[in-house]
Order: C-alpha cells, then sequence, then structure tokens
C-alpha cells in the first residue's frame, strides 16, 4: 500500500467502519480497474458490506 | 540522487563517446554548461530522462511527435547508414542514491531507410554495488523500472527542469497556470487512485439514487426528483463558471494585446512626431540652401572678380612699384620732350643737335616714358585696382562663408536623410495602426469584462443557493425517511456510498489544501531568498488560492500580482518551481536532486541574478546551470566564481559537422573564457 493511501486511511480513522470498508475496497479494486468498472464492483462491494454488518 | 557522471554515445547532437563529470564536492556543487542555443544545453537534460525512464520526449516537446524527435546523432545516422550499419545510441549514468552506488545503460539503435529515421530500444542494464562493493546487474525493464521509480517517481521528473518555457507558464496568471500548479498537487499527492474513487463512487451514487427514486412514493419520491433536479443545476453551474472563467481570461489577455498595441502606437507616435520635426528641418535646409545660392549667384560677378585676384595684384604691384619709383607719372611729359626734339633745342635754350650724345639720351628718356594717354590708363588702373583690393577681401570672406554654410547644410541634409531612413524602417507598417479605433475597441472589452464579472458573480451566488438548496432537500429526505421509518436495504446502500463519497472529498480537499499551504510557505522562502532588499521589503509572502492561481502578497497582506515586475514574476516562478522540486523529494530541507536551470536569468536584474547564483547552490545537492552566451556573461561568471560554490565549467563547440563537442575547463579557465568574450 502506497504511502499515500497509508494517509487516506488514517484520516478516515474517526469515520464508520463501514466507511472504512469501503474506502480499503475501492482502493484495492482501483489498483486494477479502470473507474467504470470500479463503478460496478463497487455495487457488489456495498451490498457485502451492509451484509456484514447486518450479521453483524 | 548525486550523479556521478553522464557519458553521451552518439545521442542528439553528440558524436562519439562524450563525458560530464560531476565531483562529489559537497560545497563545490555548481557545473555550469555553456553553449550557444541549438548547441544540445537541454539534450543533456533529455540524456538523463532518457537514461533514467527511456523517455524520449519531455514536457517542451508536447507538440512534437514521438517519431519526429530523434535521439540518435544524425550526423554518425547518415555517415553510417549509406553502409547499412544501424547507430548506437546510448547513455551511461552513474549516479549515488542514498550512499549505494548505480550505473544505468539505457541504449537505442537508429537507422536511416529511405530518408526516414527508425529508432528502436535497444535495452537498460543497471548495476548495482552494495556496501561491501558487490555488484548485481539487473536488465529487465519492468525491474529497472521498479529500482527508478523508487528513486524519483516518473511523474515528478519534470519538476527538476527549469527551461524558460515553464518559468515563463509560470508567470502568467491564466489558466494554464492553475492546469500546471493543480496537475503538479495531484502528482505531488499522488492521488490519481484518490480520484479515481472518488468518480466511480460518483458515478455509483448517481446509479442508486435513480434506483432508489424510481422506488419511491409521495413526498420521498418529490423530494428525490427535486434533488436530482438540484445536482443536475450544481453541474450545469459549476461548468458555466468554469466556461465565465475561460471568457474572462480571455478577454483579459485581449486587453492586454489591445493595450500592447497602443503602446506600440504610442512610441511610433513619438517617432512619427520626431520624423515631421525632420522633414521640416530637412525643408529648411533646403531653403536656407537656395538662399546661400541666390546669394552666390548674385554675387557672382563680384565673385567671378576673385579669379583675377591674383593678376590684379600683379598689375597693382607693378604699377605701384614703377610709381613708388617714380616712373609714372613721369616728372617731364612725352609731349614736351616731342617739342624739344622738333624744335632741336632743350629747355635751357641750347641748340640740340642731331647725333649729338645730348641728342641720344633725349631720345632714350622719350622711349622711357609712355605716352600720356597710357600713362593715365596706368594710373586710373592702378587707382582701380586699389579700392578693387579692398573690395576682393570682402567678396572672398563672403565668398567662403557661402560656401562652408553651404557645405555644413549638406552634411546636415544628409544625416537628416539617413535619420529618417532609420525612422522610416522603426515606423514600418504599423504606421497605419489607428489608435482611435484601438481605443474604442479596448473600452468594449473593458464593458465585457465588466458584464462576465457580473455574471461570473451572479453564477456563482446562484451556486452557492444550489449548495444551499441541496442541504436542505437532503435534510428533508432525511427528516421524511425517518418519519415514514424507511430504513431499506437500498436507501441504507445509497447512504452508505454518500457518506463514503462525502468522506473522500473532505480528504481530498484537505490534502490539496494541505500541499498549497506547503508549496505557498516554501515557494515564499525561495522567493525571498532571492529577491532584492527593496523587494523584500514590499513583498510578504507567495501563497496558492483555491483555484491553483499564485497570488503574491504586499506586506500589507494584500494580494499585490498585478503589480509586480517582469523580473520579480520571474523570481516568483524559480521560487515556485523550486518548491515544487521540493516536495517531490518529499520535502528535505537540502534537495537530493541534481537542478536543471536552462537559462534562467531572462529579465533578472543584476541584484537578483546575484541572488540566483549565490542562494541556488544551498538548496540542492547538485545545480547545473545551462546557459547561453547572452546571458552568462562577466558579471554572472564573476559572482558565481565568488561564491566558491562553482566546481567545472563545459563549452559546447559546434563541430564542422554540425555535432556538438564537449570541452572540460577548469573553473579558472572558464572564467577568463567567458570575460575575454565579453
Amino acid at each position: 500500500m502506497s504511502e499515500i493511501h497509508i494517509r487516506i486511511l488514517n484520516k478516515l480513522k474517526d469515520y464508520p467502519n463501514e466507511i472504512q470498508e469501503y474506502v480499503e475496497s475501492a482502493f484495492r479494486l482501483a489498483a486494477t480497474l479502470p473507474e467504470v468498472a470500479l463503478a460496478e464492483e463497487l455495487k457488489a462491494e456495498v451490498r457485502k458490506i451492509l451484509k456484514e454488518k447486518e450479521i453483524e | 540522487m548525486i550523479i556521478q557522471s553522464i557519458q553521451l554515445e552518439n545521442f542528439r547532437q553528440f558524436r562519439g563517446k562524450q563525458q560530464i563529470e560531476f565531483d562529489s564536492h559537497k560545497n563545490k556543487n555548481v557545473i555550469v554548461i555553456f553553449g550557444e542555443n541549438g548547441r544540445g544545453k537541454t539534450g543533456i537534460f533529455r540524456a538523463l530522462m532518457f537514461c533514467l525512464y527511456g523517455e524520449k520526449k519531455l514536457s517542451q516537446d508536447a507538440s512534437v511527435q514521438e517519431s519526429e524527435l530523434y535521439l540518435v546523432n544524425t550526423q554518425e545516422l547518415q555517415e553510417k547508414s549509406s553502409q547499412g550499419i544501424p547507430v548506437e545510441s546510448c547513455v551511461t549514468l552513474d549516479f549515488l542514491h542514498e550512499k549505494q552506488k548505480y550505473k544505468l545503460r539505457r541504449s537505442l539503435l537508429g537507422i536511416l531507410e529511405d530518408g526516414k529515421v527508425i529508432q528502436q530500444s535497444n535495452g537498460v542494464k543497471l548495476t548495482l554495488w552494495d556496501d561491501e562493493g558487490n555488484s548485481s546487474t539487473e536488465k529487465d525493464p519492468k525491474i529497472v523500472s521498479q529500482y527508478i521509480e523508487n528513486i524519483l517517481d516518473s511523474a515528478l521528473r519534470e519538476y527538476f527542469l527549469f527551461d524558460g518555457e515553464k518559468i515563463e507558464r509560470l508567470t502568467r496568471a491564466s489558466t494554464e497556470q492553475r492546469r500546471e500548479i493543480s496537475n503538479a498537487i495531484r502528482k505531488l499527492l499522488n492521488i490519481d487512485t484518490l480520484e479515481k474513487v472518488m468518480g466511480a463512487t460518483e458515478r455509483l451514487k448517481k446509479y442508486l439514487n435513480r434506483e432508489l427514486e424510481k422506488r419511491a412514493t409521495g413526498e420521498r419520491a418529490e423530494v428525490m426528483k427535486l434533488q436530482r433536479l438540484n445536482e443536475e443545476e450544481i453541474e450545469g453551474k459549476k461548468n458555466g463558471v468554469e466556461s465565465l472563467r475561460g471568457e474572462l481570461e480571455f478577454a483579459r489577455l485581449e486587453k492586454v494585446d489591445v493595450d500592447k498595441k497602443l503602446e506600440q502606437i504610442r512610441e511610433i507616435q513619438d517617432l512619427l512626431d520626431k520624423r515631421n520635426n525632420l522633414e521640416e528641418r530637412r525643408s529648411n535646409i533646403e531653403e536656407e540652401k537656395n538662399d546661400i545660392l541666390r546669394g552666390m549667384k548674385e554675387r557672382t560677378g563680384q565673385t567671378a572678380l576673385l579669379l583675377l585676384q591674383s593678376t590684379a595684384n600683379n598689375v597693382f604691384n607693378s604699377i605701384d612699384r614703377r610709381k613708388q619709383a617714380h616712373e609714372i607719372p613721369s616728372d617731364i611729359r612725352r609731349d614736351l620732350i616731342d617739342r624739344l626734339l622738333n624744335e632741336m633745342q632743350c629747355i635751357c635754350g641750347r641748340h640740340i643737335k642731331q647725333g649729338s650724345e645730348a641728342y641720344a639720351r633725349i631720345i632714350e628718356w622719350r622711349n622711357r616714358i609712355p605716352d600720356n594717354a597710357t600713362e593715365d590708363l596706368t594710373l586710373n588702373l592702378w587707382r582701380d585696382l586699389s579700392s578693387a583690393r579692398d573690395r576682393f577681401e570682402s567678396i572672398e570672406e563672403n565668398a567662403v562663408q557661402s560656401l562652408t554654410k553651404f557645405g555644413s547644410l549638406k552634411n546636415e541634409q544628409r544625416e537628416v536623410e539617413r535619420e529618417l531612413e532609420r525612422l522610416r524602417e522603426k515606423i514600418g507598417s504599423s504606421e497605419r495602426a489607428d489608435a482611435t479605433k484601438l481605443d474604442a475597441h479596448r473600452l468594449a472589452i473593458e464593458n465585457k469584462i465588466g458584464k462576465i464579472e457580473y455574471e461570473l458573480t451572479v453564477t456563482k451566488q446562484k451556486l452557492d443557493a444550489l449548495y444551499d438548496g441541496k442541504e436542505r432537500l437532503a435534510a428533508r429526505r432525511k427528516r421524511i425517511e425517518d418519519q415514514e421509518g424507511i430504513r431499506d436495504e437500498l436507501t441504507r446502500r445509497v447512504e452508505l456510498v454518500e457518506q463514503s463519497h462525502d468522506a473522500l472529498l473532505k480528504i481530498h480537499n484537505d490534502f490539496t489544501a494541505e500541499s498549497r499551504v506547503s508549496l505557498g510557505d516554501d515557494a515564499t522562502r525561495y522567493f525571498m531568498d532571492l529577491l532584492d532588499d527593496e523587494s523584500r521589503r514590499n513583498l510578504k509572502s507567495i501563497c496558492v488560492e483555491e483555484d491553483y492561481s499564485i497570488q503574491v502578497h504586499d506586506r500589507l497582506d494584500k494580494p499585490f500580482l498585478a503589480n509586480i515586475s517582469a523580473g520579480q514574476r520571474q523570481i516568483m516562478s524559480i521560487a515556485f518551481i523550486a518548491a515544487l522540486a521540493k516536495a517531490a523529494c518529499g520535502g528535505v530541507e537540502l534537495l537530493e536532486m541534481p537542478l536543471f536551470m536552462d537559462t534562467p536569468f531572462g529579465r533578472l536584474s543584476h541584484e537578483h541574478r546575484k541572488n540566483l547564483v549565490q542562494q541556488v547552490p544551498h538548496w540542492c545537492t547538485q545545480w547545473i546551470l545551462l546557459a547561453t552566451d547572452t546571458e552568462f556573461g562577466e558579471f554572472e561568471a564573476k559572482e558565481l566564481a565568488a561564491t566558491g560554490t562553482w566546481q567545472s565549467f563545459y563549452i559546447l563547440h559546434a563541430e564542422e559537422d554540425g555535432s556538438t563537442n564537449i570541452h572540460k575547463t577548469t573553473v579558472e579557465d572558464g572564467l577568463g573564457y567567458i570575460c575575454q568574450r565579453g
């Protein structure tokens, strides 16, 4: 993970967990996907995050 | 990174193998590479970039096709291609980074086919030495590239070259300047991925809101529709603000252009006044010359006498001598002697005998005495010549005066003609430029600027109102959803995406704001180092505004950019690029990268030039000053030598075949060379 991503995640520490998870997933996927494909992938990620939260 | 040497072989203008060495002397870190334009100064920075990143193009080559950019030396290419042999062009770089030694060699092959230059990569090789002196070699371009990227991010490489174009670009308050700074901050922050994530989240947010709107009913559906329309309007107004800014900038540039033309006309007006005066003088000279000629013509008769002056003087002197000798008028008139001879009797009454001695003496006497008419004529001539002699002097004086005056008028006339010719060239065709029309055009532009500024203010106010509306709509929707207890899965998804988007936007804004402040602070420090005393008293800081434009504040902290001189703007640009370079080096005080400055002195005053040569060596580990003969003269060379930081001097010599030869000299010889060139 690059320095800038670590700085971004540090700034997110005070945000709710699901936002941190969303951003982390988005950065992970952004390393290989272009913007449009990333938006598509994030649809499923959002569902997944909310489902995990529900289970908790 | 500290460069130890750079070796060029058949690269650009450099034919054969040539090398520049950089001694690792901490306090002597300035290398001057001196050459006329076109001799390959920028080619040395290009060689460095090619070797490190394999890049053929620099940012200044934006408008050039890569295929048209020849890195292989063309002289060698032409010679070898006739034998069908390709030419290898390579750059080898020896450098230290974090105390580790590296040798990087990158090459390409070039051949001339049917008049076209074909170039292709010929590999890269990186050799590293560990602390114990053991070496390892890497040839995989991807792995080599990773090594180099870790040393210096390729996106940031261009901040280590200060060329005239970049300096000029940053001095202009324009969209281009804002774009350059915005791009620089984005590159420095490495926020491409953050922006990609923000873009994707924005897309997802829109998609989910559309889905939600489809399912919503009643007041909630109404609010969601309003939200969508509000978003669309915000988007439209944002574009409107951008486009108005562009129009405003264009109009301002147009005004500057008209002002320049008006200024030129004012200059031409001075020339025209001068020309009118000279033409009037020319006409006066002509009149004065004619007056003199007229006077001379009138005095032609008198003046012609001067031709006889010598003869007249001789005649007068001859008569006068005879007169002084009392030969004329004679004591006895000739008619009296004739009477004596007729009467053969002397005056005393004695008879004169013919043939006697007395008779012969009287005859002789008679012959010596002119006849009365001749004598009268001679005496009259003497009298006339005597009075004429007095007038000769004044005639001569008059003639000399007239001729001298005529001659000087003729010389003045020639000078006036020459000056008129020079003025004609200066005035040229611009004479026709119509100041009145331009003044009217300028007024129209000013009105247009006023209108755009007003429109921009109104649009910004509308945009603010739309943002307020956006907040109100979001609150209203939340209230409805809370009241109706709507917590379906899609709503929660939208919430998560919107909150994540807002969080990312805040981070993005925080990062860029921090960078703007940090860049402004660093640029201010460099700026203060370079400014002369008076400017330092008047100017307080450089800051990067929210729209990424650069502003200079005066000592009262008021925006002052519009009032600073061209030289101060140039200093501001150099300070800002140095701040960018510092940020690219991770914010360290001493930049561990060579700074290349291509002819940076431009419009700088002597004081600013002096500060530049005194300060830059302390900013970085190596300062490579690429200088032309017109910029780096005796003053700059002596000032640099006085700092004690000047390490070596390289001269780029033109060879007969058009290639360039790198010639190293000592600083002393270099200084002598510069002084000799004068």
